[in-house]
């Protein structure tokens, strides 16, 4: 087959290539994850206490989500300080994993070592950039430091266990986190306003982007309790914003099934319901994606007073939600910045993290542990079955790979027939690719 | 001093160790001043194809685990263009948790999910697996290992430094000497490089830093961590606990047992082990009070998995009866 690889790509967290086959006038774009992932294979065997630990290397989220399938599977609900020791490290995880993408989306015209930076679309405001990248970066370590804190490691938590968390905070640390949380709020209010006025909010910056939107697509998201529902629910809404499906988290897995193409090692997430569409029609029910956008897309006002001001700067900019364009994907990356940093600052208190427990004891077990998590890159679920001496006999595992590749496979497809069209290097269409895939 | 040239590649991994780098905050923005980085595909979206432009590279760090014939190839081809090439993190240096796949395709499930019938003239072909996850060390020789995982990022920049500039620069070379072990450190202070093979990472067992009070206690009933135990600052494996900080090698300062966790081994074994899992058998064993084989029997009955437990990050390369040859 007549093709052009980029091998790797750039920013991706699975190891994946982008095959552009060119034997006919029409390019056909493969998105390609070039090894198995195989997450089954290494916990099934293993005992369940264990699954918070094995399943981190998936990212930090999915510890926190196992352990919460693990009260599940236990019975046992997470002490109020415990609870809050996890949301923290979830606000500290989701903080870090937008701003290491605004770090990426800042160097991306450049080595992000060097020491001149060039903002994409805005060669002109190296300078600015420069103390701007020094600026992420110092938040960042503090942003590590507080997961530090409450995970004991930053990447691959630890700490999250059936029933609650394995330590209480020392004296020095509840200081610390308010300290951190306090300097993380005005530093992400900076780094959002230089990132907003530099680059998406300038009309010479949002013409390269705009040419790549994804096009309407449906969106899945986790949705907080209600009236009507008192538990966690997941919302599935059709590209016009409306709710057209929502459902208790643990039917998750018989909404959603899995189409695998012989191409690639990542599976396709589809609606069960409505068929698997394919990836060449223009129309796509059956197809949804999950993260950011689609959580920003529900179009509810924001609790956190900076993020909702930042949304509604997002409206006057973009329009009304939904969106399904690259700019817009970045920039409810910036809003949810400073809702974990909002987030961070009413939780980080002593008061939040004090309490006579941090464990509730399982004293029996079932047989079936199930949770959802909303993570950085969006809807995480978990659903395993143990043995009677507690031994992982079956694990599912739902996450934005499987999700949004179908998304990812439709970006690559429209950026490259777009680059192609006005007759861009190869060169220049895989970094306009990189760049178009790095908000998903 | 001329800045030496710097390559980092993931082959099939989380980023994480990639992440370690960039994580070095401060520091990662110095990198450029002190190395020239002429390949990293995740950071500088470098493409596998340039490797065939590079001429040479002076140090190289590999991540990840050799899961696929494209990882073979890259590390392949990234060995014959370093002059030093460095395992980094638990899936490079021992095969790491995509290792305990091993042991899944061994109870019969199939290595691939993907299927084969596949028409070449209207879709790519997807790279082929290795028969068995490998690490880095089983597939090319390795000069050095930096394990964890992730591996501790004090570590991981005390390697490089230590790596790269020699004894070129008193500051470097303090901040590394700070952080190595005393061997490595002396060899780097002394000029010259430590011998191939060298771990960045202490010799002793992590129970040598462990904060954890000892009380040679014996081992009398096994706690499963969702069960309860002290939230004392009583040693984990004294309370009933499988931790394995006795087989594991010290570096990481204690990070998992200093919240309450057991050690899982991502250091590897210690220097002196030769079976992490003989050993971490051996130690429970011998402590256990009494002789009776009924009462022994109920007890070893409590463990669970010792296979996935004591070989958690390191089973392609550290269990005695699968050892293959290692060109470490």
């Amino acid at each position: 087959m007549p093709a052009v690889t980029f091998e790797p790509l750039r920013w991706q967290d699975a190891p994946t290539r982008v095959t552009i086959s060119t034997h006919n006038a029409h390019p056909r774009v493969f998105y390609q994850v070039t090894a198995p992932q195989q997450i089954a294979a290494m916990v099934i065997g293993r005992p369940v206490e264990e699954l918070p630990r094995l399943v981190a290397i998936l990212g930090p989220a999915h510890h926190l989500a196992a352990a919460r399938a693990l009260d599940r599977l236990f019975g046992v609900n997470p002490p109020p300080p415990a609870e809050n020791m996890r949301q923290g490290l979830l606000q500290a995880v989701i903080f870090t994993a937008h701003l290491q993408k605004i770090f990426f989306l800042l160097s991306a015209g450049s080595d992000p070592f060097a020491g001149l930076r060039r903002v994409a679309g805005a060669p002109q405001q190296a300078s600015a950039t420069h103390g701007l990248m020094d600026e992420i970066m110092h938040t960042l370590a503090l942003v590590q430091e507080a997961a530090v804190v409450l995970g004991g490691r930053s990447s691959h938590p630890i700490t999250a266990i059936a029933g609650g968390v394995s330590r209480y905070l020392k004296e020095e640390q509840y200081l610390r986190l308010t300290e951190i949380a306090e300097t993380c709020v005005p530093a992400a209010v900076r780094i959002v306003a230089a990132v907003r006025d530099t680059i998406l909010n300038t009309g010479a910056a949002q013409a390269p982007f705009d040419h790549d939107a994804l096009g309407p697509m449906a969106y899945l998201t986790l949705a907080a309790p209600t009236a009507e529902q008192s538990q966690e629910t997941v919302r599935l809404q059709a590209p016009n914003g409306e709710t057209v499906d929502r459902f208790e988290v643990r039917q998750l897995l018989e909404k959603i099934d899995f189409r695998q193409e012989p191409w690639t090692y990542a599976p396709f997430a589809f609606i069960k319901d409505q068929g698997w569409p394919g990836l060449q029609s223009e129309q796509r029910p059956g197809l949804y994606f999950v993260g950011p956008l689609a959580r920003l897309n529900g179009g509810q006002a924001l609790g956190t007073p900076l993020a909702d001001q930042e949304r509604e700067r997002l409206i006057a900019g973009r329009g009304p939600f939904p969106h399904f364009d690259v700019v817009a994907a970045f920039w409810v990356l910036l809003v949810e910045l400073l809702q974990s940093a909002e987030n961070m600052r009413t939780l980080y208190q002593k008061e939040n993290f004090l309490g006579p427990s941090i464990r509730s004891v399982p004293v029996e077990m079932g047989r079936e542990g199930q949770a959802a998590l909303e993570s950085p890159q969006g809807l995480i679920y978990h659903h395993f079955r143990v043995n009677p001496d507690g031994i992982v006999e079956a694990f599912e595992v739902l996450e934005p790979v499987a999700e949004n590749n179908a998304l990812r496979c439709l970006v690559s497809q429209k950026t490259v027939e777009n680059a192609l069209r006005q007759k861009q290097h190869w060169k220049e269409i895989k970094a306009r690719l990189e760049l178009n895939l790095l908000p998903f | 001093m001329s800045r030496k040239k710097l390559a980092l590649f993931t082959a099939t991994g989380c980023r994480t160790c990639e992440n370690m780098v960039l994580d070095i905050h401060y520091q990662v923005q110095r990198l450029d001043r002190l190395f020239e980085i002429v390949f990293w595909p995740y950071a500088l979206g470098s493409q596998l194809s340039d490797l065939d432009d590079l001429r040479s590279i002076d140090v190289c760090l590999v991540a990840g685990a050799i899961r696929t014939r494209s990882d073979r190839q890259a590390a392949e081809k990234l060995r014959g263009k370093s002059g030093l090439l460095v395992a980094l993190g638990a899936c490079a240096a021992f095969g790491g948790m995509p290792g305990l796949v091993n042991r899944s395709q061994a109870s019969g499930n199939p290595p691939s999910p993907v299927a084969v019938d596949i028409d070449p003239q209207s879709e790519p072909v997807l790279g082929e697996l290795e028969p068995q996850v490998a690490a880095l060390g089983q597939t090319v020789a390795v000069d050095y290992v930096i394990p964890g995982c992730p591996p501790t990022q004090p570590l991981v920049w005390a390697a490089i430094q230590a790596a790269l500039t020699g004894a070129g620069s008193n500051t470097h070379l303090s901040f590394a000497m700070s952080r190595l072990p005393k061997a490595v450190a002396q060899a780097i202070a002394s000029g010259v490089l430590p011998p191939r093979g060298t771990v960045f990472a202490g010799e002793k067992a992590v129970c040598a830093s462990c904060s954890r009070v000892k009380q040679e206690k014996g081992f009398s009933k096994v706690i499963r961590p969702f069960q309860d135990y002290e939230s004392t600052g009583r040693c984990l494996l004294e309370q009933g606990l499988v931790c394995q900080g006795i087989a594991t090698r010290e570096g990481c300062g204690g990070l998992c047992t200093g919240v309450g966790i057991p050690c899982r081994g991502c250091f590897g074994k210690a220097e002196a082990v030769y079976d992490p899992g003989a050993k971490m058998v051996s130690a429970i064993s011998s402590t256990f009070q009494t002789d009776e084989p009924a009462e022994i029997e109920a007890l070893t009955a409590q463990f669970h998995d010792l296979v996935g437990t004591f070989y958690r990050y390191n089973l392609p390369t550290e269990c005695a009866l699968l050892r293959p040859r290692s060109r470490c």
